[in-house]
């Protein structure tokens, strides 16, 4: 650090999902002294870790285990319930008032929106969004619940064949007992389990040795009883005579899946179709199926086929929603200007899993140290007793041991064989929040 | 007894489990010294620096995390002989991830090996999927690499 620096630095991250912990933690071990804050727009922490990986994938989630640290042990103050915006707002602060008081100002919002499908037929009653859904089953705030998962019906397509469209499989094909364990939204899959879908087909528009999933999340599907795979479009690909590794054990994965998920008179036929482009969502008012273009189909048939479905939802990744503070993503640097930076998917758009995000937090920390050595960044007329936040915004804030307290009170309230049941609405989460803080 | 704690990692659990151990060693009296595998040279490894805790974590299909690749390219190339090196091993990994639980920290181990390195005490391992604490699980572990090392003198 610069010796004519007259105070420490003061840092703010926006979004405290995986990229926004951290990035705070790179900047933590960077600038030991620094002022750090991590805000978020909801009263609690970990953003897609805990409204986006799959419910039942709680090991993913002890990713918190790490973040929890920063907060707990490593001076980094988190306040939630924050609203940032791009322009003043009431009841939000706005990133020309936060630039008055930190010298730097991180966004890791990441991308909230379903990405559209794009093709006629997209706003058809009956297709729902990947993230729409996940945000049901992991209990988000903002999640539509009603008139969604009791109407998918018997026969559901997917587009997408990446990671998320695999979590989406497992929620339809798997039975209510296979949850135990997990912080599923009980009402959500109790509307889905009333009237199961039968009938799954997984539309991915890569080649097989291509599509997007890990060959882990393939084989998991072999676990879920009453399961009977086909595989389509797959051509007569050789996983042996892949050289990439990775594409190996895809395809081989896909193939061993395909052979063992055989069950003769099946619970859930799931439908695994490589080289298929939908163009067009059929149906009236409602999803009635998908015209889709194959891929090296014979001259003399038809390119389109028509696949039956009752819904159609989408996988294909996830762009801003009108709640970001700067909308396009592309694959720049961190700094957007000398004291702005961001991080994760929205620098670099919807694509990496959580430990992707830390070699870019790593990266985009640096990029923020070597500005605050270089002297770049306003750190003179700054009055070092400002707080980070207006007082109006902190007052309402909640900080991490006001989370500590939601947190405690979701496992102490969980459901049988769940290991929490979330609190369901921002004035929930507020109410215990603030019942600990004042019962104290 | 000075040891170094070099880490490798994916998703930085390996940094903070490193970092647990170096803070209890230091906590013991010991000299201990935190290093990135991303930012070690291999040549600096000697019976001098050691003896090693390392602490490195699995990535995809059983391969070692991207930060510790260049680590592993740099020992294939310069092929050290570290004759007189001892070291531990405490490996993470994920038993979702069956068949390629905890590999990432082999493929380290077998290198070291193969150049001479001797590996002391338990290979220690976290899995991701139970509920085990890493730090807890490390720190219940290190004390009997201290005595296997303390036990037979370099």
């Amino acid at each position: 650090m610069s010796e004519t620096a007259d105070r420490e630095p003061r840092i703010v991250v926006v979004g405290a999902g995986p990229s926004g912990c951290f990035v705070a933690g790179a900047l933590r071990r960077a600038l030991p002294a620094a002022q750090l804050l991590v805000v978020d727009r909801l009263p609690c922490p970990f953003g897609l870790v805990r409204y986006g990986v799959a419910a039942d994938h709680q090991s993913t989630k002890n990713i918190t285990r790490q973040f929890d640290r920063i907060f707990t042990k490593e001076r980094v103050d988190f306040a939630g319930n924050v609203r940032v915006t791009a322009s003043p707002e009431p009841g939000a602060v706005s990133l020309d008032e936060l630039a008055e008081r930190a010298d730097a100002i991180v966004l890791a919002t990441g991308l909230a929106a379903d990405r559209p499908l794009g093709i006629p037929g997209d706003t058809l009653d009956g297709v729902f969004g990947s993230g729409a859904i996940t945000r049901a089953l992991n209990t988000h705030p903002d999640a539509d619940t009603a008139g969604m998962l009791d109407r998918l019906g018997d026969h559901v397509a997917i587009v997408g064949m990446g990671n998320v469209a695999i979590d989406l499989v497992r929620f339809l094909a798997k039975t209510p007992a296979d949850f135990a364990g997990s912080d599923v939204n009980d009402a959500a899959l109790a509307a889905y389990q009333a009237a199961p879908a039968t009938k799954i087909t997984v539309l991915s528009r890569s080649a097989i040795a291509h599509a997007k999933c890990d060959a882990q999340m393939v084989r998991e599907l072999g676990q879920i009883a009453g399961l009977r795979v086909e595989i389509e479009g797959a051509g007569s690909v050789d996983a042996e005579a892949l050289d990439d590794r990775v594409q190996r054990s895809r395809v081989e994965a896909l193939r061993a899946l395909a052979e063992q998920a055989q069950d003769p008179r099946p619970r859930v036929t799931l439908r695994l179709v490589f080289g298929a482009t939908p163009v067009r969502v059929l149906g009236e008012e409602r999803v009635a199926g998908l015209r889709v273009q194959r891929a090296g189909a014979p001259a003399t048939e038809p390119t389109t086929t028509d696949i039956a479905a009752t819904s159609v939802l989408s996988a294909i990744g996830f762009a801003a929603d009108e709640h970001s503070p700067l909308a396009d993503a592309s694959d720049v640097g961190g700094r957007v200007r000398p004291g702005l930076y961001r991080v994760g998917w929205c620098r670099r758009g919807p694509n990496g899993t959580i430990p992707d995000n830390r070699a870019d937090a790593v990266a985009v920390a640096a990029e923020v140290v070597a500005d605050l050595e270089r002297g770049q960044l306003g750190r003179g007329p700054l009055d070092p007793a400002m707080p980070l936040l207006p007082a109006a915004i902190a007052a309402d804030a909640v900080s991490y041991s006001d989370w500590l307290q939601i947190d405690q009170h979701e496992c102490a309230t969980a459901a049988e064989s769940r290991s929490r049941t979330k609190l369901p609405t921002r004035a929930q989460m507020l109410d215990v929040a603030r019942a600990g803080t004042s019962g104290a | 007894m000075k040891f170094t704690v070099l880490y490798g990692t994916e998703s930085g659990n390996s940094e903070f489990i490193a970092q647990d151990l170096v803070d209890h060693l230091a906590g013991e009296g010991f000299d201990a010294e935190l290093g990135d595998l991303q930012s070690t040279d291999p040549s600096s490894i000697d019976a001098a620096t050691g003896p090693y805790l390392i602490v490195c974590s699995t990535h995809g299909e059983g391969e070692l995390p991207h930060t510790a690749i260049p680590f592993l390219a740099a020992l294939e190339e310069q092929a050290p002989d570290l004759s007189g090196v001892r070291y531990a091993m405490f490996g993470l990994g994920d038993t979702f991830y069956a068949e390629t639980y905890s590999q990432g920290s082999e493929i380290i181990d077998r290198k070291l090996t193969e150049l001479g390195a001797q590996r002391v005490g338990d290979y220690g391992r976290h899995d991701a999927s139970s509920i085990d604490d890493g730090t807890e699980l490390a720190l219940a572990w290190v004390p009997g690499v201290i005595a296997e090392l303390q036990a037979q003198p370099a």
